[in-house]
């Protein structure tokens, strides 16, 4: 294993003190927790958090900021955060509108999710809502979830109910809205390589130098499928086919595309991705209204990508182009 | 004679001081299997617990419990915090408004609990080398005990329902892990006692003690 690391205990915590060290101006860190919270002032507005184990960098530590996400909470590499943190920052970040909870479809996270705003109803803390965001169609229930898996659809979510949260709309509002998103967003990805836990120190699941996985899960799980490797046009099709199918996007429709990086892949390759794509959704009559081509969704070092279409109305073209000022911009 | 609710925090104080006794032992299984923090949580999380005993006392049953097990989970942090939290605090839900439960009302909000940690877990099932290895037999033993007996004694109960857990407990030596941290390891699981199963006998083991002195 060669990795930028100190000590493999250290990766988390000092990862996110890199996060805050790079915009003093808008990140808050309190390590004990591993909470990246909102530290520019804001007020009349209902606190977005969102969290889940690391190893998924930029998501979603690195979404908060004004018109993002206003709180995260960093479990342990591919482990749920703990209860207490999540606690300690819905207390910290409210602003008397409540508490929102954008949680991944995974059993642990949806857990402490869960205890967290239990306990804080208990004790008469802020009013908490959780939305799950559920979009991976590759296959129904995992190693980690009952259920759908949320994968890179959730940054549509995290984009699109940030920005909204910002006008000062109220949290049964935000709550039908990230509903609504997450109904109508769709990924599926695949591996050609396994990651590496930095603790664990070795691949954590095995991948033949000639296969590939087909709805790989964040955490490597299995997905639907393993296969040889074949020319990407065949992959990225395959993927396609699964994703339109499933809402099913129709002729007609204006779709945002997110071609999304698992961590150890070029951004050479996931262009080569966006133009594949690009010639299928036309093939079939969806319009690209707008394309995100980056490293969102990850999981570490693991070489693959994930498609995600996200079915659009006005009201989320909207969202989507207000600007939000993320620490994981280029320029 | 002690009033029930009396009866439950001197059985809270038990469980407390045996846990925490129990921190090496915990700790080595763990090192087995995990990644041996399971000790060090689960000390810190009981001596939580016994500070607040004089806030306790003042609640009523169901909420003493909802209580504990969020300061559990809260302290403990991690899966077996979440997994013991939700244990304490579904007995208490089961126990809503129930200021003096009876003996049906305890079984049933034990296998409401069990439920739920079942659920909560990804659908637990027994086999899966965890605490439900322990604790389904128990409550399982607590149902047939209510079942078949019209005059149930309660010390009775406890004593067959850990002999039960402890039982179940033994079981998973021979098991391989199938979630939390010990499912990595696979194959390498077996040959150790699962922590989480060994915690639930610590705890039935107290409830009956205090219940035989009373």
């Amino acid at each position: 294993m060669k990795k930028i690391i100190n000590n493999p205990e250290d990766f988390v915590k000092e990862m996110l003190k890199g996060l805050a060290d790079s915009r003093p101006d808008t990140i808050g860190y309190i390590p004990e927790k591993r909470i990246i919270y909102r530290k520019d002032p804001f007020t009349n507005k209902v606190a977005l958090i969102s969290g889940s184990g690391s190893g998924h960098e930029p998501d979603q530590a690195f979404y908060v900021g004004k018109g993002m996400l206003d709180a995260a909470c960093a479990g342990p590499v591919f482990a749920a955060p703990t209860l207490d943190a999540i606690v300690d920052a819905a207390r910290l970040i409210d602003k008397g509108r409540g508490v929102l909870f954008l949680v991944k479809n995974y059993t642990g996270d949806r857990a402490n999710f869960e205890m967290a705003s239990e306990m804080i109803e208990f004790e008469g803390g802020p009013v908490v809502e959780t939305i799950i965001i559920n979009d991976d169609v590759a296959v129904k229930d995992s190693t980690f979830t009952a259920g759908r898996r949320g994968v890179a659809g959730a940054i549509f979510v995290y984009k699109i109910v940030g920005a909204k949260s910002e006008e000062g709309t109220n949290i049964e509002e935000l709550k039908k809205l990230a509903m609504e998103v997450n109904a109508n967003v769709r990924t599926m990805g695949y591996a050609l390589k396994s990651c590496t836990h930095p603790e664990k120190g070795t691949p954590t699941f095995e991948l033949g130098p000639d296969e590939i996985e087909l709805g790989v899960g964040l955490h490597g799980e299995p997905g639907r499928q393993r296969i040889k490797i074949e020319r990407a046009n065949v992959t990225i099709n395959r993927l396609l086919e699964s994703i339109i199918s499933d809402l099913p996007f129709k002729s007609g429709y204006e779709v945002a595309l997110m071609v999304n990086g698992l961590g150890g892949t070029p951004i050479s390759e996931l262009y080569i991705a966006c133009s594949i794509a690009h010639d299928i959704l036309k093939a079939n009559g969806i319009k690209v209204f707008k394309t995100y081509v980056n490293n969102y969704c990850t999981s570490l070092d693991m070489e693959g990508c994930s498609i995600s279409l996200l079915n659009l109305n006005e009201e989320f073209k909207r969202l989507l182009l207000m600007p939000a000022d993320i620490p994981v911009r280029y320029f | 004679m002690k009033t029930q609710k009396e009866i439950l925090i001197e059985i809270i104080e038990n469980i407390c001081k045996n846990l925490i006794d129990a921190e090496q032992m915990l700790t080595e299984l763990d090192s087995h299997i995990g990644d041996g923090d399971c000790g060090i949580g689960v000390r810190k999380g009981f001596e939580a617990v016994q500070k607040i005993i004089p806030e306790l006392s003042k609640m009523e049953i169901s909420d003493i419990l909802k209580k504990t097990g969020f300061t559990l989970a809260y302290t403990i942090g991690g899966t077996s915090g979440a997994m013991l939290g939700t244990g304490f605090i579904e007995l208490g839900k089961g126990l809503k408004e129930k200021l003096e439960p009876n003996i049906f009302d305890w079984v049933s909000a034990m296998n409401f609990s069990l439920e739920a940690i079942k659920r909560r877990g990804g659908n637990t099932k027994v086999g899966d080398k965890t605490m439900i290895d322990a604790l389904e037999p128990a409550v399982l033993s607590m149902i047939n005990s209510i079942d078949t007996n019209k005059e149930i004694n309660i010390v009775t109960l406890f004593e067959k329902a850990l002999s039960a857990a402890k039982a179940g407990s033994e079981s998973t030596i021979n098991l391989t892990a199938k979630k939390g941290r010990a499912s990595y390891l696979g194959e390498r699981s077996i040959g150790f006692k699962d922590p989480g199963s060994v915690i639930v006998c610590i705890i039935l083991e107290s409830a009956y003690n205090c219940l035989k002195n009373n």
